[in-house]
């Protein structure tokens, strides 16, 4: 009965539930890790006859196929939806093999890690090394969502200078997409600036975005139509040349490809859409474990992405605080604690308290505060578009710097 | 409607754990402050040739005083 109902898998078009089902409930809990024999029992092997199983059939998404059914990913070209596709299954078929295993392994496996996936989003072949754990990533903005603050005044300067910049431009933006990081600050702070009509919040973390919608009662926005998506910055569900305007306040430094997301953001802008991001930059305090952009890498990774006309400065901001657990308060509440997958996971509550004290020692200022600077780089890029100057062309320079200085001589 | 229940207890439960360690540390900042003192100019006078169980005596006196802290709670 058993043989037949395996043999029957090798029929075409059979799903995973489908496959699932017919385990005894024994090797199905060994498969979910459940059983306290998981680790202990051939479950490597188990994995592995059922992957095979599995890929035989259709239904299991293949690295090197691309799959017909992405309802997000329309009207792409086809190289571009297969850029995409590949950057999209590679985390699911690790999520596959991280399922199959026991949990013991999984948990060594995440802390050994920096695992480097051969494939990019811009076509070269640059290894794409995974430093940061995302998915803790979204946890602790999960987290940041429920402590929340509303009066941080560090947060609502950098998104008020961010959406200042709005003003600077002739044109408006009707449709506007928002990257994580503060969402609520661009929220509150938008007051009509830049003409904008359709605004798309997105963010990694469900409770984040569940907090805008909340607080979008309490805020009279008029004429602003505002929608809600879970998505990751990396993986943007957005259709090709469909966006006047992506705003980002602080939410790219800790993805773990920049130069990938920025190409997708310009992939969704139409032709003289404007990309508008504030990240943190490398000063930020000074000395850190967490790799953060230098501003002379944000020019460049600006004409990578492929923006012309790019801007970058550079504002510093010193806050104050009274300890350094205080700090580290600040740093949770905006969702930025470290999540490097390179970290220690366990602080003893002595080591903690007494890095606090050194902390003081070291840094803090006669009235016993503790001063903390954020470097924040502005980045601005524009999508092409026939009516934006371009450089000259080499050579044809009509005029000499050797008369202009002439003249301004005499 | 169960699980809308369930999460609110859990975010309860995250809320009255922070805020009893963030109490606690409050009070161990407030009421060692001598002791911290001593340590981190002992570490700081010393940088950067740092080394394990350096400013040991003074490591050990802010850890008795923050159990002290903990014990006077419980």
């Amino acid at each position: 009965m058993l043989i037949k109902s395996y043999l029957s898998l090798l029929r075409p078009n059979r799903t995973a539930e489908h496959v699932f089902q017919l385990l005894p409930t024994f090797l199905r809990r060994c498969v979910l890790g459940r059983s306290p024999y998981a680790s202990r029992l051939p479950c490597g092997l188990a994995g592995v006859c059922l992957s095979g199983l599995l890929r035989a059939s259709s239904n299991w998404p293949s690295l090197r196929r691309v799959s017909d059914s992405l309802p997000l990913l329309e009207n792409l070209s086809r190289s571009e939806a297969e850029l995409k596709m590949r950057a999209f299954t590679i985390p699911a078929c690790r999520r596959a093999s991280l399922f199959l295993r026991g949990r013991r392994e999984r948990g060594r496996q995440r802390r050994s890690e920096i695992s480097i996936c051969s494939d990019s989003i811009d076509g070269l072949n640059s290894p794409k090394v995974k430093i940061f754990d995302r998915d803790l990533k979204r946890k602790q903005r999960d987290r940041a969502a429920w402590l929340v603050h509303p009066g941080d005044s560090f947060v609502n300067s950098v998104a008020e200078n961010l959406l200042d910049r709005l003003e600077d431009c002739k044109i408006t933006f009707p449709t506007a997409l928002c990257l994580g990081g503060s969402l609520q600050a661009i929220k509150y702070l938008m007051q009509g600036h830049g003409g904008i009509k359709n605004l798309i919040m997105m963010d990694t973390s469900y409770d984040m975005v569940k907090l805008c919608k909340d607080a979008e009662k309490d805020i009279s926005n008029e004429n602003i139509d505002t929608s809600f998506v879970v998505g990751d910055e990396e993986f943007l569900p957005v259709k090709e040349s469909s966006l006047d305007l992506v705003i980002s306040c602080l939410g790219l430094h800790w993805t773990n490809d920049l130069p990938g997301a920025m190409i997708q953001c310009r992939l969704a802008l139409k032709p003289d859409g404007l990309f508008l991001a504030a990240i943190l930059g490398g000063e930020t305090l000074n000395p850190r474990l967490s790799p953060l952009a230098q501003v002379r890498d944000a020019g460049n990774l600006l004409t990578r992405a492929g923006f012309t006309l790019p801007g970058v400065d550079v504002d510093q901001y010193t806050v104050k605080y009274e300890n350094a657990l205080q700090l580290i308060e600040h740093l949770r509440s905006m969702g930025e604690n470290n999540a490097l997958l390179q970290r220690n996971t366990v602080l003893k509550r002595e080591t903690a308290l007494a890095t606090a004290a050194v902390y003081q020692s070291m840094f803090g200022a006669e009235d016993g505060t503790i001063p903390a600077t954020f470097q924040v780089i502005y980045m601005a890029g524009w999508k092409e578009h026939p009516s934006q100057q371009k450089a000259k062309r080499r050579g044809s320079a009509t005029i000499s710097f050797q008369d202009i200085q002439k003249q301004f001589d005499s | 409607m169960l699980y809308v229940f369930g999460r609110n207890v859990f975010l309860r439960n995250v809320d009255m754990k922070e805020k009893k360690t963030a109490s606690l540390f409050q009070r161990i900042i407030v009421n060692c402050r001598a002791q911290a003192k001593d340590y981190g100019s002992c570490v700081a006078g010393k940088l950067p040739e740092v080394e394990h169980n350096m400013c040991l005596k003074e490591f050990l006196a802010l850890k008795n005083c923050m159990q002290n802290m903990v014990r006077k709670k419980t």
